[in-house]
């Protein structure tokens, strides 16, 4: 019975998680991170009238307060209910350590104004939050610990290095994203696949403010598709529901290049950024969790071999 | 176990975490006295920009000098005027309630005969001295969810009185790129703030993030010769000593535009600008 509501709860957790980073994304779409311009309280007041920008801050401040606290209830559950496993409940107090640092550098960002530093570390580390609940429950799913997946020693150190190395690079390019979104460089590049009606900006149009990062971000998006597919290709030799799963996290992939394209030529329109913010959480996620089971299912081959 | 075996499903749980992706289709200072709001409602409606030319004289400048010449002129829009952009203030009911249907973008006001409104003209090289900051605050005042005036200029060290007069909330905050930023919470109507901008700069922009359609202008130059265009695009920048300047207009869509001009003591010189789209 503990094991079936731990299994559940923590799902739920981390579902939540997910809704706050959209939360959160509505927040920077909407251009409305300084319409509370004080922190921890809104207006000098717990519940403001939530008219314009306030509706996104301050829902966004009560989403996290909500989310915090069930990161915290899950860690006491975690404690008090699972016997053992010192890894889960290690990173379930990581989850509620991390968010409660999210939660004070978004009032930092706050109040110094949104500087593009904090704000885009703010971005990161909520997906680390988000990852990092989804390993807890991950962790607790039914036969976890009997994880074992059959594979030669070599197409299982092909497998989980694709898959690491592409889901590193996830990570870096939805930082690049952060500190895009952050320093308002979004639509720096007016134009895609074009870049200022060629294929790649001159010299004198990278030396542009804003060009440069999102060039960047370009460029990364390109290189995270090619990682993706190879990390696709390994997990497609594998049963399922690895191979399912690496199949749809080609085809998020895609979708999330389509997403950030339908930004630029919508003008940064607020549905598509934030779910071009959402498709790339999934895709981070899914990476991470298929590079933890990987690890996990081969480790009696990585560890002899 | 092994993989036809396997009990554990990372399907499910991916799942999980995708639940949230249902939700995307919903988806539509400084700490000194200047800081502290004040409660009295300030009377009267903002001063015109070009007023402070007058202040700064009766302040006496402290090396700068003053003059009886003046630039006046008219600024017209050459072309096709560009289709107002229209936005609701839905997002708030107060806001919809002052302004019923759709409200026109204050970016591009033209009057019937081209004249156009919102530029901030100023001299932008030529003057030499330093000037006091006038005793008069410049005020910018939310009114109706929009700011009044839309643009306006002071004198660096110039008091800038902001005021509510709104029964809702506003936030106001600066995005300077010279001067130091705020963003202040205005939740009361009749609130007033004092704040001021200590370097040149311009423009800085204003806006309020409650409302996403609010913004305004601040231009902030070291001397009192400057001035804002009026409804029907004229502008005229007074008390200037003779010399040679050069005049600058901004305009927050059409960009700037340069000219130069020479004043002897007691000259008016015209000085019109022609601004175009996309020029």
């Amino acid at each position: 019975m503990p094991e079936a509501f731990l299994r559940i709860g923590t799902r739920t957790v981390a579902a939540c998680v997910f809704l706050l980073l959209i939360a959160g994304a509505l927040v920077t779409s909407t251009q409305s991170g300084l319409a509370v311009p004080d922190w921890p309280l809104s207006y000098g007041k717990v519940m403001p009238p939530m008219v314009g920008g306030i509706l996104y801050e301050h829902g966004h401040r009560l989403v996290a307060a909500a989310v915090s606290t069930l990161v915290g209830l899950e860690l006491g559950a975690l404690l008090f209910l699972l016997k053992g496993r010192k890894t889960v409940k290690r990173l379930a107090a990581l989850a509620f350590i991390a968010i409660l640092l999210q939660a004070l550098l978004g009032g930092l960002t706050v109040l110094f104004l949104l500087p593009p530093a904090i704000s885009s570390a703010h971005a990161a580390l909520a997906e680390i939050v988000f990852a990092l609940t989804a390993v807890v429950a991950l962790m607790c799913s039914k036969g976890w610990e009997d994880l074992r997946i059959s594979s030669n020693a070599e197409e299982a150190r092909a497998t989980l290095r694709w898959t690491v190395l592409a889901t590193v690079a996830i990570y870096l390019q939805i930082v690049l994203g952060a500190v895009m979104r952050h320093t308002g460089a979004g639509l720096a590049i007016p134009d895609f696949p074009t870049s200022f009606g060629g294929l790649l900006p001159t010299f004198e149009e990278i030396s542009r403010p804003g060009v440069p990062i999102h060039l960047a971000h370009r460029l990364g998006a390109a290189v995270v598709v090619v990682l993706v597919f190879l990390g696709a290709k390994a997990l497609s030799g594998l049963r399922s529901p690895f191979a399912t799963l690496g199949a749809a996290w080609a085809g998020l992939v895609c979708l999330q290049a389509f997403l950030g394209a339908s930004s630029i030529w919508s003008g940064k329109a607020v549905p598509l950024t934030v779910a071009h913010l959402a498709v790339g959480a999934l895709c981070w996620v899914i990476g991470v969790l298929l590079s933890v089971a990987l690890a996990a299912g081969f480790s009696d081959k990585l560890g002899r071999d | 176990m092994t993989g036809s075996t396997l009990r554990f499903r990372l399907a499910p749980l991916c799942a999980a975490v995708l639940v949230g992706a249902a939700a995307l289709s919903g988806c539509g200072g400084k700490d000194d006295d200047e800081d502290r709001p004040k409660s009295s409602r300030a009377a009267g409606a903002p001063k015109d920009a070009a007023a402070p030319a007058a202040s700064a004289a009766e302040s006496g400048p402290a090396a700068g000098a003053t003059g009886a010449a003046s630039v006046t002129g008219k600024i017209v829009f050459d072309g096709a005027v560009p289709a107002a952009e229209k936005y609701k203030m839905s997002a708030d009911a107060f806001c919809a309630k002052s302004h019923p249907g759709d409200v026109n973008k204050e970016d591009v006001v033209v009057a019937a005969d081209k004249g156009l409104a919102n530029v901030f003209v100023y001299v932008k090289t030529g003057i030499t001295g330093t000037y006091p900051a006038p005793a008069t605050a410049a005020v910018i005042d939310q009114k109706g969810c929009t700011y009044h005036p839309h643009v306006f200029g002071v004198v660096t060290g110039q008091n800038i009185e902001i005021l509510n007069s709104d029964p809702t909330l506003h936030n106001i905050h600066s995005l300077p790129e010279k001067n130091e930023a705020f963003n202040l919470g205005m939740p009361v109507q009749g609130m007033k703030y004092t704040k001021k901008f200590d370097k040149p700069e311009v423009m800085v922009r204003i806006k309020c993030d409650v409302h996403g359609w609010m913004s305004a202008f601040c231009g902030v130059v070291a001397h009192p010769f400057f001035a804002v265009t009026a409804a029907d695009g004229t502008y005229t920048i007074k008390n200037l000593p003779a010399g040679t300047y050069t005049i600058e207009a901004w305009h927050e869509k059409f960009g700037t535009q340069t000219q130069q001009v020479t004043v002897g003591a007691t000259d008016s010189k015209a000085v019109p600008f022609t601004f175009k789209a996309g020029a």
